[in-house]
């Protein structure tokens, strides 16, 4: 089954808002899920993987304090990236704005990877951004340069590492490119020298991704359309004689 | 969307802040070379009983959509016209535009009138149809075969742009075919009762059901690359299948008596139309897109105000206009009370406007002077059908205009305002929400929520019906009072503070921050009401997004839902390339019975 990108997000809006987003974070937490689906990252796949974590305990906006530290750190305590990367994202933004770069870091955070879609927002909205986090067997970095509507990604492979990750995502805006990779160079770990170049896409990966799945649809599976008509069901009202004299009749 | 830049953003503001006739256009439209324009403010302008009095104009969707058609000769075929003695089967169209090829598929089936109904909760419908883009081979024939009459419940895929559906008029189609099959025509007043042979109940575009997203419709086929162009073009094919169709039949029926319709009467059929309920969250939901319709509509009458000069030939041409425009009032039907009143009340201002133009026009010197007499003395609906006209009378100067109807949605948060700085943009640009007592009972007298029958949108009343806790975010007014609130508590905590941390702390209102920060810098966009009043009139949203659709005859059938005309006077495919076309294109708003 195909769907076009507008039915994604409207499927995506409804079926967060049955999970118990609030407005504004169901909006921003479809447009993450359809940006990776769109530009070739495995979002639908992604979304199956979490969707029963994200259904298994009640959302609501999560009020953020960071912790002390000499940057910004807040510990979400095991939350999907898309409940909270906007305030995140956000966070980054202003400070980057203020200080002509930021670095944010997010401990026990799910799902990093549709932070992406929040880097390119601020990215359009003409800072640089850029993001990292380690997996049990890579280390991922997203790079956005100022006003650019791609990404260039970078996967390096990292063999037994990390098991006992704490989940962090590290996000750094700033009005040049240079100085966030200074800041990342920071944080990189030792060996970082025996990574090697990784495997990256670029722009024309993502632009030819994003053309074709405008193009002739994006691939729905059946399950997971019907774990949206579920969580969709959740915000209908059920119909009756009376409500439908709420309709015109 | 810009970097956020404080001092800008202030002189923007304070831009809409200026007098009338300082206001300057939205920087959203290039129209820098306009200079200064009297815009109408948005207090007056996005009131909802006005948007709801609002009248189709010279850059209606439709008006747009036949001009275009008609300069660039677009070829309309039958390849296909495949219908039994009863008019059931297929019909496909073949459609060369300047740009594409597309093809028009519509599937004809028989429909027991028991079943015909024209809420969005039906199943079955006397015709459904798909354009498409390119040819159609037979697989695709057949998969449209299998989903097309199935509609919400059927799939698509993105070579499909529109699909749609329509009932027989119960009033008119039988009749039309009988009189044709005697070898009369039909009876011109009969035919103004109703003025169409189908009625259309929904056309869906924009990637629903698997169909082509918009972001494709406006990149790949310029044809249609104006904001509903596709599904207007739909609606104008459905109208001229019906055209066909009837006389098809009639010439089934009694083959040796049957007859043409005349073209004068063909011109006179439109399309029906019925729209409810489902029409008016788009409007809450797109305000970036209706700021736009509305600032390219006050942008012509704007420009009308300043440069139109008051010849005596225009003042001639409008008076034209006014005699036509209230002979089409005095032949709507309509069964509606107040519709009936209203529609007879602008009739007698009408014939007031014609002698005020006897005294005045001879030594009118602008436009200005009528719609200020206008406001002073006529009614709301009356105003803004004067505006209609007056567009309409200078089409060398709006007509430019008509590919700006389109904008960007989106809807960014701007993280490193200052909450104070957020406080004072809630305070100019959302005043009027701030006004509402939402304690009162009758400020949250009713609740929107979409049903678990095709989701389709309804109201409930607070306090009596079950849903409220699910209710849609339609009541901006009441989400923006609350920011406020929370904001400015927050300010007295935290002074320096900006955006970024009030929502770190207070995540529950990053949707309607968004919406402040996007919106507050533009002219129009936001509805002047309170969704939530006990008596609020929801065919007011339903008439607004009408009328820059072009749709006429406005036929309420209660206040939730209306029945309208679309087409109706419109020239015919076979008028693109006669010799009648130039007089033709734009001689159809506020349609009247052809004089025999």
């Amino acid at each position: 089954m195909k769907v076009s990108k507008n039915e994604l997000i409207a499927a995506l809006k409804k079926s967060f808002e049955g999970l118990g987003f609030q407005y504004g974070d169901y909006l921003d937490a479809a447009n993450m899920v359809a940006w990776a689906q769109m530009h070739g990252l495995d979002g639908l796949g992604q979304l199956s993987l979490a969707l029963p974590f994200l259904d298994a305990k009640p959302h609501s906006s999560r009020a953020l304090e960071p912790a002390p530290s000499e940057f910004w750190v807040f510990d979400v305590e095991g939350d999907s990236i898309l409940l909270c990367g906007s305030q995140i994202v956000d966070i980054a933004c202003s400070v980057a704005r203020r200080q002509s770069a930021a670095c944010v870091r997010v401990d026990n955070c799910h799902n990093r990877l549709f932070v992406i879609e929040r880097l390119a927002n601020a990215a359009q909205r003409g800072l640089a951004t850029m993001a990292c986090w380690s997996t049990s067997r890579t280390f991922e970095v997203v790079a956005f340069e100022a006003h650019a509507r791609y990404p260039k990604v970078t996967s390096f492979a990292m063999d037994k590492r990390d098991a006992a990750t704490r989940q962090s995502l590290f996000v750094f805006c700033g009005l040049a490119t240079e100085d966030l990779q200074v800041m990342l160079e920071s944080l990189m770990p030792d060996d970082w020298s025996e990574f090697g170049s990784g495997n990256e896409l670029n722009g024309d990966f993502f632009r030819s991704a994003y053309d074709a799945a405008l193009d002739g649809g994006i691939d729905m599976p059946a399950s997971l359309w019907s774990s949206f008509d579920r969580l969709t069901a959740r915000v209908l009202v059920e119909s009756t004689e009376s409500s439908r004299a709420g309709a015109g009749e | 969307m810009d970097i956020y830049l404080p001092h800008l953003l202030s002189l923007k503001e304070a831009a809409l802040e200026a007098p009338l006739e300082a206001a300057v256009p939205s920087a959203a439209l290039p129209l820098a070379d306009r200079g200064v324009l009297p815009m109408r403010p948005a207090h007056q302008v996005m009131q909802l009983d006005r948007l709801g009095s609002f009248h189709q104009f010279r850059l209606s969707f439709m008006r747009t959509l036949v001009r275009r058609m008609m300069a660039e000769k677009w070829s309309i075929e039958n390849v296909t016209f495949d219908l039994d003695s009863g008019g059931y089967g297929t019909v496909i169209y073949q459609v060369q535009a300047l740009y594409g090829r597309y093809s028009f598929v519509l599937f004809s089936n028989y429909l027991d009138d028991t079943l015909r109904n024209d809420r969005v909760i039906a199943n079955q419908w006397d015709l459904t149809m798909a354009l498409c883009e390119g040819s159609v081979d037979s697989e695709q024939l057949e998969q449209l075969r299998t989903n097309i009459p199935k509609q919400e419940a059927g799939r698509v895929d993105s070579r499909v742009l529109v699909l749609s559906r329509a009932n027989k008029s119960a009033r008119n189609f039988d009749y039309v075919v009988d009189e044709l099959a005697c070898g009369e025509q039909p009876n011109i007043d009969r035919i103004a009762e109703v003025g169409y042979l189908y009625r259309t109940t929904a056309a869906y575009g924009s990637g629903k059901l698997g169909m082509a997203d918009w972001d494709k419709v406006r990149s790949v086929h310029r044809d249609f690359a104006r904001p509903f162009a596709a599904e207007m073009f739909t609606c104008f094919m459905l109208r001229h299948f019906s055209l066909q169709q009837v006389e098809f039949l009639a010439a089934q029926r009694a083959p040796a008596t049957a007859v043409a319709l005349d073209d004068r009467i063909k011109r006179f059929f439109g399309i029906g139309n019925s729209t409810g309920l489902g029409m008016a969250p788009f409007l809450i939901n797109h305000p970036k897109l209706i700021n736009q319709w509305v600032e390219v509509r006050e942008t012509a009458l704007a420009t009308v105000m300043r440069d139109g000069h008051c010849s005596d030939e225009k003042v001639e041409e409008f008076r034209g206009f006014v005699c036509r425009v209230r002979q089409h009032l005095a032949e709507i039907v309509t069964e509606d009370a107040l519709q009936q009143a209203s529609n007879g009340m602008v009739h007698d201002e009408l014939l007031q406007l014609l002698a005020w133009l006897d005294d005045f026009g001879p030594t009118l010197t602008d436009w200005q002077q009528l719609s200020e007499h206008a406001s002073h003395f006529w009614r709301v609906e009356t105003q803004e059908l004067v505006n209609s006209l007056l567009i309409e009378l200078f089409p060398e100067l709006v007509d430019v205009l008509e590919d700006q109807m389109d904008t960007d949605e989106r809807y960014d948060c701007i993280p490193e305002m200052l909450v104070c700085d957020l406080v004072a943009s809630i305070e100019r640009a959302y005043d009027w929400a701030l006004e509402f007592d939402f304690s009162e009972p009758v400020q949250r007298g009713i609740f929107w929520y979409r049903s678990e029958e095709k989701m389709e949108p309804r109201l409930g009343h607070t306090d009596i019906d079950a849903g409220a806790d699910r209710q849609m975010q339609l009541v901006v007014a009441r989400s923006v009072s609350e920011c406020y609130r929370a904001l400015s508590a927050y300010l007295g905590e935290y002074p320096d503070d900006d955006v970024a941390r009030f929502l770190m702390r207070q995540p529950q209102y990053r949707g309607i921050v968004c919406r402040i920060q996007t919106m507050a810098p533009l002219r129009y966009g936001e509805i002047r009401e309170n969704l939530a009043h006990r008596e609020i009139l929801p065919i007011h949203l339903l008439r607004c997004k009408l009328s820059f659709f072009g749709v006429s005859k406005f036929d309420p059938r209660s206040r939730l839902w209306v029945r309208n005309t679309m087409f109706q006077g419109a020239p015919l495919v076979s008028d693109f390339l006669s010799s009648d076309a130039a007089s033709l294109v734009d001689s159809w708003q506020f349609p009247v019975k052809p004089a025999f």
